[in-house]
């Protein structure tokens, strides 16, 4: 079924996706079939005609890295790579943009600091620093020190996600026209501007009146250079690659950071013995990626392609859907699969006995694993210089944090955010800095 | 440089082999990929260090004398 472009005729769009309906869906949370169906061939991202709640989120991501398989992603994602270099994200987004906008915050922090620890909710200040450092990686403008201009993008963003995560909700033609209308205001007021930019300095560049130095590492840069792979998606497709890489990390990232702080304070009224190993980068690394295992809770969805039998000797037949259970897997991957509820318990000297990463799938896996994992988390090995390597902008901040003395307001007691995700989403976090009282 | 391929974490992508089929082979059984031989000439450098970037499991592994750099 071939839906319109919803960015030129949103109704019709709509229209369609009302009558798509749902094809067979089977759950999985065994860790060997969803392995297998993660590196398989035979399984693709959902499709919007499998119905399943994904002829309607799709509309805000279609043709974009996420929804495309076979060739198709395997060009994009050669492509997108270009876009994630290691000394790259370091250099331009750590250390010159997310490391001074931690300072900034610190000395904030500091001066509010009269007689006792400064605190503030850390869900709207990491998720503005977040907001901030992907639009900087996206190639969107303007969005430091203009406060009002910060505030309408964020609101726009948030109704964006809403609409991408509308799996979880009942009212999903709602919140997906919402999000249309929210897509297209992002695309007129912040996208278009930094295409028609970026697209000068590309030329520039072209002609030799500007140096190659003058290109920007950013998405948009990347998708004027290589316009044609994009425009073959559709007028639309630069516009949902750039929601896209927003969408998938700002809140995700948001939520970890305040998960991992969240576990490692309840962790340590416990284990008294780990208070010391607070500031110990690895310890720290082992927190984030324990507390991600636990936290990812949105499932992966998969369309077969073909008729295809798993290891377990389930029968999935072509064009059924698959739903990942990231949370029932990684809890079942940490019991070694001995147990079928699993391991909930956050536990950062886990070992996990399969040869899996600590962070079991909360990235995903095989070919379509989340291409932002290093920008999140840095590398999984070599890192031991806190002040210069890179960490990855979501262990960067948790690190700081927690040697600012982050605690958990004691009185409060987290509520999820299950109205639109079905899954916990951090609305309020309050903290307080214990190490922060008083000038550096 | 050193090219090799985490074998662990390999998810028979066969992204590699596709960029850079002159540094890697893959498996006839599983399809995971392996290099074809270790040290990578300067002429297939950039093609590896792509390769490596393009990898969605990070199983190609650079060793340029510097664990990190890949």
């Amino acid at each position: 079924m071939q839906v319109e472009s919803p960015m030129r005729d949103r109704d019709r769009a709509i229209d369609i996706a009302r009558t798509v309906p749902d094809a067979p869906s089977h759950e999985l949370a065994d860790y060997e079939d969803v392995s297998f169906v993660l590196r398989s061939r035979d399984f693709a991202p959902i499709r919007a005609e499998s119905g399943n709640g994904a002829q309607w989120h799709t509309l805000i991501i279609r043709d974009a890295i996420i929804d495309l398989a076979g060739d198709e992603h395997f060009e994009r994602r050669r492509l997108l790579s270009g876009l994630f270099k290691r000394a790259v994200l370091l250099q331009e987004y750590e250390q010159d943009y997310l490391v001074p906008a931690l300072d900034e915050l610190e000395v904030m922090l500091r001066e509010a600091a009269v007689g006792s620890a400064p605190g503030l909710d850390l869900v709207p200040a990491v998720r503005k620093l977040m907001l901030r450092v992907i639009a900087r990686l996206v190639g969107l403008d303007g969005l430091d020190g203009d406060e009002a201009r910060y505030a309408a993008f964020e609101r726009v963003m948030r109704l964006v996600e809403h609409g991408a995560r509308s799996k979880f909700v009942a009212n999903k033609e709602e919140v997906v026209t919402q999000a249309l209308v929210a897509q297209a205001e992002l695309v007129d007021d912040y996208f278009r501007p930094a295409w028609a930019a970026r697209s000068a300095t590309v030329r520039a560049v072209a002609e030799g009146s500007l140096p190659p130095g003058a290109l920007k590492n950013d998405l948009i840069t990347l998708m004027v250079q290589h316009e044609p792979h994009y425009r073959a998606f559709g007028e639309d497709a630069v516009y949902r690659e750039a929601s896209l890489l927003l969408i998938a990390s700002v809140g995700s990232t948001t939520n970890a950071i305040c998960f991992a702080i969240w576990d490692l304070a309840q962790w340590l009224k416990r284990h008294l013995q780990d208070q010391a190993r607070r500031l110990d980068l690895d310890f720290l690394r082992r927190c984030f990626a324990e507390s991600l295992r636990l936290g990812q809770t949105n499932p992966i969805l998969r369309t077969a392609d073909a008729d295809v039998r798993l290891p377990s000797g389930l029968e999935i037949a072509a064009g059924d859907v698959i739903s990942i259970n990231r949370r029932k897997a990684n809890a079942i991957l940490a019991a070694d699969g001995h147990s079928d509820i699993g391991d909930t318990e956050f536990d950062p000297h886990r070992q996990l006995s399969r040869n899996v990463a600590q962070y079991g799938l909360a990235f995903g896996g095989g070919g379509h694993m989340c291409i932002g994992r290093d920008f999140a988390i840095g590398p999984t090995r070599g890192v031991s210089d806190l002040e210069s390597e890179y960490l990855g902008v979501g262990v960067r901040m948790f690190v700081r944090f927690e040697q600012w003395g982050v605690e958990p307001d004691p009185d409060y007691v987290p509520v999820w955010d299950k109205d639109l995700t079905q899954r916990p989403t951090w609305q309020t976090l309050p903290v307080t800095f214990s190490a922060l009282q008083g000038p550096a | 440089m050193k090219v090799t391929v985490d074998k662990i974490s390999c998810a028979a992508t066969g992204f590699c082999a596709r960029i850079a089929p002159e540094l890697f082979e893959l498996s006839d059984t599983g399809g995971r990929a392996r290099a074809v031989g270790q040290a990578v000439g300067p002429r297939l450098q950039e093609l590896a260090e792509e390769a490596a970037l393009s990898c969605p499991t990070g199983s190609v592994v650079l060793d340029r004398g510097e664990d990190h750099d890949r």
